[in-house]
């Protein structure tokens, strides 16, 4: 999925499976990471991302475009960042929060990290780990004395429901 | 990736949110209030202490499910906590709409907020939603945390009774905040203010404050420019400076400012015509600087007391004062001409701005930046006999041709007493310039009409560099320059006696 040319500069992006992609400078520099690397002019070529494999990439260059071409309007961003994360599954979150944090881009990152907490928010902590698979290696006595410590957050929300 | 096993999870399932970096997490935690990232201890053993360290303190009475002594042991001991083990709090929220704060409690906020500002915190929101209860008070500790960028404050705040300095730097804080804060009782005390880079506010009214002694607002200039600025309307007669950068200021017509002594204008953009109806019967320093409005105004200053005016600008103002006193003053004039704007026109106008100064000591600064030399003819135009005594003149200009016609225009207005003000190190090129000019007097080489009359009046010139350890001015010679030129003797003037 390479972005449309025609703007003045295009890098080339290169994701650690080997995809290249390019994409208009403009856009990609929403990277501190990336930008930085403009700056100290290491960009003349390729650009290698090895943290990033070329199924992530793709979405966090369709994002790139997508949010630069909103001009300065904070609500029109938003509304584009839910819409552009409404239909991703956890597993492609998870790699995307990897990328975000690895690419420094700070709204792409608070974005899909307030989209994970969203899934957790007001949810018991059994819905959470059947949500996201994780393994209870408490033993029924020691998750009973975490829980004790931290009374008053317990309190009223144990209902294992699915909701 | 790794598989996850148990008895608590279906096989095809992977576990892949413990396996993000702490740092990830915190992050996602940052969205879940303080209770929800607190439950997350109980998911599993490598969960248990990663919300402990979460950059962000996030606390509610509202979903709080004790009692008001347990909530605040709640925020204390955690805050202790992040204290104890040096850990680092970037954000700390506070909301209160049961009023689990009260005034028995306001001890612990002003404590937190010591806490806070150690830790370095960075944002700092306080939001007191209770209907009708109490008001609560913001300890003016809060304005000491010098690392708070964002304080937003929402609700019935009050102020600390004893206020008399506030000061708030990159502070985030609306209109209504502001003003609902100054218009509280205890602000009726304050007596020095600064706003300093804040956002969120775009009208500040300080009218009311009746014991507001030094008032000063900052801001950057404006990016772009249909960007809002802020609005200050200001007005005690308590007043003593006030300092204004960026903004637009209103003064009410034929205010007296009674007791003000200094006003810094720089950057102000609204018209400033008002000026000439107030009066500034204390006033000793004024200063305005890139003040664009002035350049369609008259201006008058009603200031009899006035020691020291400074203007810099990219055109000739019209100001005048109106001063009674036989006193010396001075004003300090650095014009910038855009398009090298000198003509005899042009130095024409800076003779009427020097005669409506009168009785001032001058010390005047031209730079022209401009790289094409027009070549400006320069005429005594005989209305100019009486020529103002200046005290010191400063050219500087990138075009020693530019840099001649600059000084000429300059010599047929004004005598000055001395032509300096340059640095040994950095003006090097415009002492040259000057030496070359003055020397042709000597040298009896050809020169044009006009130079060979200031030249019969000139009677010598001698090149003195300032000696800092004696406070005074020593004469040198060009040879003897070089020696200077590692030494902390850096300021030279060329001292001028005319006939």
């Amino acid at each position: 999925m390479a972005a449309e040319t025609g703007t003045p500069t295009t890098l080339t992006l290169k994701s650690n499976d080997d995809e290249l992609f390019s994409v208009a400078e403009s856009a990609a520099i929403l990277s501190v990471t990336i930008r930085n690397m403009v700056e100290d002019g290491c960009a003349g070529g390729v650009i290698p991302l090895d943290n990033v494999d070329g199924k992530t990439l793709a979405s966090v260059i369709t994002y790139m475009n997508g949010i630069s071409a909103i001009p300065a309007d904070e609500e029109k961003k938003k509304s584009y960042r839910d819409k552009f994360l409404s239909d991703k599954d956890f597993e492609t979150l998870a790699d995307m929060v990897l990328a975000a944090n690895y690419l420094n881009m700070s709204c792409l990152m608070d974005a899909v990290s307030a989209k994970i907490a969203q899934v957790m928010e007001k949810k018991s902590v059994g819905w959470v780990r059947r949500k996201f698979g994780i393994e209870n290696d408490y033993t029924p006595e020691e998750e009973a004395a975490v829980k004790e410590e931290h009374k008053w957050t317990f309190e009223g929300v144990e209902t294992d429901d699915d909701n | 990736m790794k598989k996850a096993k148990g008895e608590y999870t279906s096989s095809d399932s992977v576990d892949t949110i413990s396996e993000l970096p702490k740092d990830i997490l915190h992050r996602i935690m940052y969205f879940l209030t303080q209770e929800e990232a607190v439950r997350t201890s109980v998911l599993s053993k490598p969960w248990r202490y990663i919300w402990c360290t979460r950059p962000v303190l996030n606390f509610s009475d509202a979903a709080f499910k004790g009692n008001n002594q347990e909530f605040i042991d709640v925020i204390d001991t955690n805050l202790q906590r992040y204290y104890d083990q040096r850990l680092c709090v970037d954000e700390f929220h506070l909301r209160i709409s049961k009023g689990y704060l009260n005034h028995e409690s306001y001890r612990f906020l002003e404590k937190w907020i010591r806490t806070l500002a150690v830790i370095g915190i960075k944002k700092f929101r306080l939001s007191n939603r209770t209907e009708n209860g109490f008001v609560h008070c913001l300890p003016p500790v809060v304005f000491e945390a010098r690392s708070l960028e964002d304080l937003h404050v929402y609700g019935r705040i009050v102020f600390s009774k004893h206020l008399k300095k506030l000061h708030l730097e990159k502070v985030y804080i609306r209109d209504e905040d502001f003003h609902k804060a100054i218009s509280s009782s205890p602000f009726a005390a304050i007596e020095t203010m600064s706003l300093d880079s804040c956002k969120g506010l775009r009208n500040v009214d300080i009218t009311n404050l009746r014991n507001l002694k030094n008032f000063s607002f900052r801001t950057k200039p404006l990016a772009y420019d249909h960007d809002e600025r802020c609005s200050i309307e200001i007005h005690p007669p308590s007043l003593e400076t006030v300092k204004i950068t960026h903004c637009d200021l209103w003064f009410r017509r034929g205010a007296d400012f009674c007791s003000l002594d200094e006003l810094y204008l720089f950057g102000v953009k609204s018209k400033l015509d008002q000026l000439s109806s107030c009066k500034f019967s204390s006033l000793k320093v004024l200063t305005m600087h890139y003040c664009y409005e002035l350049k369609e105004t008259k201006l008058f200053i009603d200031a009899p007391n006035i020691v020291k005016f400074r203007y810099i600008g990219e055109f000739i103002p019209s100001i005048s004062f109106g001063t009674t006193s036989s006193r010396h003053w001075s004003s300090r004039i650095h014009l910038l001409p855009k398009n090298g704007a000198s003509s005899s026109l042009w130095f024409r106008k800076l003779k009427e701005l020097l005669d409506s100064l009168g009785q001032s000591i001058f010390f005047l600064f031209i730079i022209d930046n401009s790289e094409n030399d027009e070549g400006i003819i320069i005429q005594d135009g005989g209305c100019e006999k009486k020529h103002v005594v200046v005290e010191n003149l400063g050219i500087q200009s990138r075009l020693s041709s530019t840099f001649s016609s600059l000084l000429n225009g300059a010599f047929s207005i004004c005598r000055p007493r001395n032509i300096g003000g340059y640095d040994l190190r950095k003006d090097i090129d415009d002492i040259e310039c000057v030496q070359k000019i003055l020397m042709q007097r000597e040298s009896g080489n050809q020169f044009d009409q006009f130079s060979q009359m200031w030249f019969r009046d000139l009677e010598d010139v001698r090149l003195q560099i300032y000696d800092k350890n004696r406070n005074e001015w020593i004469t040198t010679s060009v040879s003897e320059l070089t020696n200077f030129k590692e030494t902390e003797y850096n300021y030279i003037r060329f001292a001028l006696k005319w006939r």
